[in-house]
């Protein structure tokens, strides 16, 4: 139909015509490994108790630079006059129990724990200004940062509008979650995923027929963070409210 | 008679072979896998597999350590994986776990370690067991609040809690 | 919904800094100075010959310095070629390396054509030995001047600066799109970001040109006309209305659709930005200058004041601009992506993108302008 061809050209933009001059690999049939899969992340509001073991875990076992964070967890305290207290401190690392509550004077009538962490977006705007193809999509749905590519603008890390990205001080190249892509193509879970006491984190593949990740994703009510700004992420929360920012 | 237009000719000769060049040169800098699966370098999928996992996953604690298997499938904390308490107090950073050094792999035996989790705070949900005051519960279990050695674990079994 | 402060872990200091101030302001005074140039050679405004070539010169030194503030901030300088090896046509980025070479080429082409009779002369004159090679090397060989070749050389001018206006307004023009296309930030995510990029652009260029014009033809290295001065002060003003309607416009949207931007930017101007965008920007960028290159139109004779006060109109407005690119760049890093915690911007002397280095970057051009000066007289070729 000619009309859709003109409307999916227009659809991706001047970008999507010249990338008819782009080779564009091999296809599936030829490299099934990098195909096999396309992973999902679910974020269980309601099972998260804010321990913050997952941001350790990921601190462990990913060598995150100490001031950096590429999982962390935001307590949110909602008071009855709609006004939220959000803290996050250290990322969570420590957990919230040796910490200052920022709403302790307060009454807050609504409380819960909010993970975060890269959101594998589709849309993403980080790969979409990347100059150099450093950050990328990969085949199973994985935003990766080739660190021997990146010339260190920081363009996506101004470009993320979830804060998930940072310049690696050691090597001065974007750094940000791989959902443990180390771990996940040896068939392995995240590491934060691994560790996480009440199953707040849930990771698995889209493409797998009757997979928990698929039965929930096909049956509980979800969001995802941000939804106004069309990135598609491919982490989706249950139970999320609408103070999260 | 001489062309008038030579000049600029002569210049947009150099600046053609300028472009040639730098188009002849790219080819060369490009890696050779960029392109194999996508727009970016095809070899950083394999070096980003290539590193070696740190947590292992419960499933690989079990091959080896039956001792617990028992108490931990029947208590509260059946669905919390090894390494959510065996790599307190955040101990695992420098050393490999396969080496497996019993020290670095010891859990974080103070009250903080079970408080992380089961201390009382608002925002955690409701149902979950959290402790609102701990100096009472322990005076009402006869102990003594003030000694810091004094554990949760001297009641509760960490492996299989029971209220 | 009221929130107190947070943000998001990871926005902890601010990385884009005074190199990415710098950068937008040295390529705007790149664009600006040959938009005073191609006046004379594109629009035919004779009364502006005494300064247009002096204004491509003034062009193409600034522009030896564009990539210098881009690959100090860069974190692997070494490989900034990659942007066009690899690029990635998505990204406004990719696009600096052809839009740079593309314009540098065209600038030095008219700049050589330019000045096609002079670096004969030399070569006929010259001693001999490397000055010799030197000036037979940049006339390519080809040493006729008759007024046929002049006829052809005034004809390849007028295509090249045709040529140079877009690129010398995409080059600035691009940078404001990569501000103004980000939509993770709400102050800078306006498709007016270009235009307010161009017009100011144009702005600081045309002001720098003024002053280096109004010092030159002081010295006498420059011919001295009050009709040239009073055409790039007017040309000046224009582009400031121009640009204040921009802005205008730009502020007024986000305050009338009052969008979740608005929560941000409100505080910003409020609080973060009062003294650098209200106060220094607009108080004593736009308005002084504006003011006063109103009341300049209406000096008609007196020809002392009317070059005082440009100068003190330049002045401010080449303040405005860099204010501008601060109030652009640094403010909108002054907020975490949480859209509710702001965080301070410090920066030292002797670092790296400190201000130290902000001010060689700065001065460095004029180094270039003094070198190239040399080479190639700025004044009208008589022999």
């Amino acid at each position: 139909m000619a009309d859709k061809t003109r409307r999916d050209i227009i659809k991706a933009g001047l970008g999507g015509m010249l990338a008819v001059f782009i080779p564009k690999g091999l296809t599936a049939e030829e490299s099934p490994d990098w195909f096999e899969h396309y992973w999902v992340y679910i974020i269980d509001i309601n099972a998260c108790i804010g321990c913050g073991a997952c941001v350790r875990a990921d601190k462990r076992e990913n060598d995150v630079p100490p001031a950096f964070f590429r999982t962390w967890v935001e307590r949110y305290q909602v008071t009855e006059d709609d006004h939220v207290y959000v803290d996050s401190p250290n990322g969570g690392k420590n957990g919230f129990v040796s910490v200052d509550n920022p709403a302790k004077d307060a009454k807050p009538t609504k409380g819960f724990f909010v993970p975060k962490l890269c959101n594998h977006c589709r849309h993403t705007p980080c790969a979409q200004v990347c100059p150099v193809n450093a950050s990328y999509i990969s085949p199973q749905g994985v935003v990766l940062v080739d660190k021997q590519r990146c010339i260190g603008c920081g363009y996506c890390v101004q470009a993320c509008p979830y804060g998930s990205r940072y310049i690696d001080p050691r090597t001065h190249t974007a750094d940000k979650c791989t959902w443990c892509f180390h771990r996940i193509t040896k068939g392995l879970q995240p590491a934060c995923v691994t560790v996480c006491p009440t199953g707040a984190r849930k990771f698995g593949d889209l493409k797998e027929k009757g997979s928990e990740i698929r039965k929930i994703l096909s049956t509980a009510l979800t969001n995802v963070l941000k939804p106004e700004l069309n990135t598609e992420p491919f982490c989706f929360y249950i139970g999320i409210d609408k103070a999260v920012r | 008679m001489v062309d008038p237009y030579l000049y600029i000719k002569r210049a947009m000769i150099i600046v053609v072979a300028i472009i040639i060049m730098g188009l002849g040169v790219r080819p060369f800098l490009i890696p050779a896998s960029f392109g194999q699966y996508g727009e970016f370098r095809g070899d950083h999928l394999y070096e980003e597999q290539a590193r070696d996992p740190i947590h292992q996953g419960s499933d690989v604690c079990a091959g080896c350590h039956d001792e617990n298997a028992g108490a931990i499938a029947d208590g509260g904390h059946a669905k919390v994986p090894c390494e959510t308490c065996h790599f307190q107090p955040y101990a695992g950073d420098e050393n490999h776990p396969n080496a497996h050094p019993e020290v670095t792999n010891a859990p974080d035996r103070s009250r903080d370690a079970c408080a992380i989790c089961h201390q009382y705070l608002f925002s955690r949900p409701e149902g979950f067991p959290r402790q609102e005051d701990m100096a009472l519960h322990m005076e009402n279990n006869g102990a003594d609040p003030t000694d810091s050695e004094i554990g949760c674990i001297e009641c509760h079994n960490p492996h299989s809690p029971g209220m | 919904m009221t929130y107190s402060e947070y943000l998001y872990p990871n926005d902890i200091h601010i990385f884009w800094s005074l190199m990415i101030v710098t950068y937008p302001f040295i390529t705007g005074l790149v664009a600006g100075a040959f938009i005073a140039s191609a006046l004379y050679h594109v629009f035919g405004r004779e009364e502006m010959k005494p300064v247009s070539r002096f204004a491509l010169l003034v062009s193409l030194s600034f522009m030896l310095c564009v990539t210098l503030p881009l690959l100090v901030h860069l974190g692997h300088p070494e490989r900034s070629f990659n942007i066009m090896i690899t690029p990635h046509w998505h990204s406004a980025i990719a696009g600096f390396g052809f839009i740079y070479s593309f314009y540098l080429i065209v600038l030095i082409l008219e700049i050589l054509v330019s000045y096609r009779e002079d670096i004969v002369h030399n070569y006929r004159f010259s001693g001999g030995g490397v000055q010799r090679m030197f000036w037979g090397v940049l006339a390519l060989g080809v040493t006729d001047i008759n007024e046929e070749t002049r006829k052809a050389d005034r004809k390849v001018i007028n295509v090249l600066a045709l040529l140079g206006i877009p690129a010398a307004c995409t080059l600035h023009g691009y940078v404001g799109f990569l501000f103004g296309s980000l939509k993770s930030n709400p102050w800078w995510s306006t498709p007016l970001m270009p235009q307010v990029f161009l017009l100011s652009a144009i702005l600081s260029g045309l002001a720098l040109v003024i002053l280096l014009y109004i010092w030159f033809s002081n010295k006498g290295i420059l011919t001295r006309s009050f009709e040239c001065l009073r055409s790039l002060c007017f040309f000046l003003w224009l582009s400031m209305l121009g640009y204040v309607i921009s802005e205008g416009l730009e502020i007024l949207f986000f305050f009338y659709e009052s969008s979740d931007a608005w929560v941000v930017i409100s505080t910003l101007l409020a609080d973060w930005l009062w003294e650098t965008f209200v106060i220094m920007q607009l108080g004593i960028g736009v308005v002084v200058s504006f003011v006063l290159l109103t009341i300049m139109i209406f000096i008609k004779e007196n020809e002392a004041l009317y070059t005082r006060l440009a100068i003190i109109a330049s002045v401010t407005s080449i303040f405005e601009v860099w204010m501008m690119r601060w109030n652009v760049i640094i403010g909108g890093q002054l907020f975490s992506k949480s859209g509710v915690g702001f965080r301070a911007f410090n920066v030292e002397w002797l670092e790296k993108e400190g201000i130290l280095m902000t001010i060689g970057l700065t001065l460095l051009p004029f180094l270039f302008l003094y070198i190239l000066m040399k080479i190639f007289p700025p004044r009208e070729a008589a022999h």
